[in-house]
């Protein structure tokens, strides 16, 4: 009777088996998350022979213009197609045309013709497939005016290609080059001259040496988008220039365009044909920490 | 005191092997799905596709600056993630240019895609006695 009352660990030999297994079993599990917790996230594998749909956004966008810049010289919607289609499997190709188209421009990634030109070449690939759904606003692509500087005829007078330092004494007007202007169907009225109605400048350590343009209509002081404005410098290889258009930068306004200035630099601009140049725009120092000075230039129609 | 040592010891060799295994699944067997690479990181066929897109949009808009800077993203050299064991590592971009284009004429190519990269191969004066037969159109 007694014997009975007096505990006796009959199995302590498997009871201690039993802890060690659960202790093995405990770690091995904790090691085999750890482990793989460590190589999908922490460390994962870098791949080294990728597809296009693997590449990230940025360079997606790099790989979809290029595709473009085929599609305008071979014009085959076939190979566009495909090559579209190895983006992204599993969206219609057209809408990722469309969605890239949006999100270049929204990202504010048009900085030169040639890129405006790209973009026009992207938006020919899907402007007259059904179901696309552009998110954006591309109406200032769809403009029959090319990219490139407006040249006039042969038959309008101009002065020779401008001297790389212009006078501070404005260039006349050339009223008779506005009929040479390629037509421009767009809703906003293009017919006047324009003047620099103001130029100003500030000093900005978060906005450094940029050039600041807004164009607008004088009666109603809307802003207009799509105008061809040029930027040009000296450099010591000549005279340089850039030419761009209002609106791609739709967050900012859409008679707005903006362009940064290198340091030591000074720059003028112009709206090619339609207006006199601003005076000369120095890219200089304007504080201590060498924040560069920058501008705002404001055209207004006549 | 013994006893604890040995638990100790138990579960650290296990822990271990679980690190291993989790290693092997996350790198080998189970890899994290990859969505965030570079173009350097293309594979070879693709990269040499994309030079062609980009040659043809040089005989389009012929700004050579464009094409450069459009082609700078294939670098490989210097870039991390892009230390890749490949027979060619694009670093010189003109250099690549004229390589890709080479390589073209020797496989025999489309002798238009030939022409298209022959032309940029010529802006970045990387003409080749090789490729001067492509430079004009038949």
């Amino acid at each position: 009777m007694s014997d009975d009352l007096i505990y006796e660990p009959k199995n302590t030999g498997s009871l201690r088996a039993l802890t060690f297994g659960l202790v093995a079993l405990l770690a091995l599990l904790g090691g085999i998350v750890l482990g793989a917790l460590y190589a999908r996230d922490v460390s994962p594998v870098v791949e080294q022979n990728i597809r296009p749909d693997q590449l990230r956004e940025a360079d997606q966008q790099d790989y979809i213009l290029a595709i473009a810049l085929d599609y305008a010289q071979q014009q085959d919607l076939d190979r566009t197609y495909d090559l579209l289609a190895e983006v992204d499997p599993r969206r219609d190709p057209f809408q990722i045309a469309a969605d890239t188209a949006c999100s270049i421009v929204r990202a504010g990634r048009i900085q030169t013709s040639a890129d405006i030109d790209a973009v026009r070449h992207l938006i020919s690939i899907f402007e007259f497939q059904p179901d696309v759904e552009v998110s954006c606003d591309l109406n200032v692509f769809a403009t029959s005016i090319p990219p490139t500087i407006i040249t006039p005829t042969p038959s309008v007078t101009v002065p020779p290609s401008p001297t790389p330092v212009a006078t501070k004494t404005p260039t006349p007007q050339p009223i008779d080059l506005t009929p040479q202007v390629p037509t421009v169907e767009r809703p906003t009225p293009q017919t006047g001259e324009f003047e620099v109605l103001q130029t100003s400048q500030f000093c900005n350590p978060n906005n450094s040496g940029v050039i600041e343009i807004r164009v607008r209509e004088a009666n109603t002081g809307n802003e207009i988008s799509g105008v061809q404005v040029m930027v040009f410098w000296n450099t010591s290889r000549g005279r340089e220039e850039q030419v761009f258009y209002t609106g791609l930068k739709p967050n900012r306004g859409e008679g707005y365009a903006d362009f940064t200035m290198s340091a030591g630099l000074i720059y003028q601009v112009t709206i090619p044909g339609r207006s006199d140049t601003t005076d000369r725009l120095e890219a200089v120092p304007c504080d201590a920490d060498g924040t560069l000075r920058s501008y705002q230039v404001l055209f207004q129609s006549q | 005191m013994s006893l604890l040592r040995s638990y100790f010891f138990t579960g650290l060799i296990a822990l271990v092997l679980g690190i291993g295994l989790g290693l092997y699944l996350g790198w080998i067997q189970f890899p994290s799905e990859y969505s965030n690479g570079q173009m350097c990181q293309l594979e070879w066929s693709y990269q040499e596709s994309y030079t062609l897109m980009i040659a043809r949009g040089y005989r389009q808009d012929r700004n050579l600056n464009k094409a450069l800077e459009r082609l700078r993203p294939l670098r490989a050299v210097g870039v991390t993630g892009c230390e890749n064991e490949r027979p060619y590592r694009i670093d010189n971009i003109p250099d690549w240019v004229q390589y890709f284009t080479e390589q073209q004429i020797s496989r025999g190519a489309d002798p238009q895609e030939i022409r298209d990269l022959v032309v940029l191969a010529d802006a970045f004066d990387r003409l080749t006695p090789i490729m001067e037969g492509f430079l004009s159109e038949p």
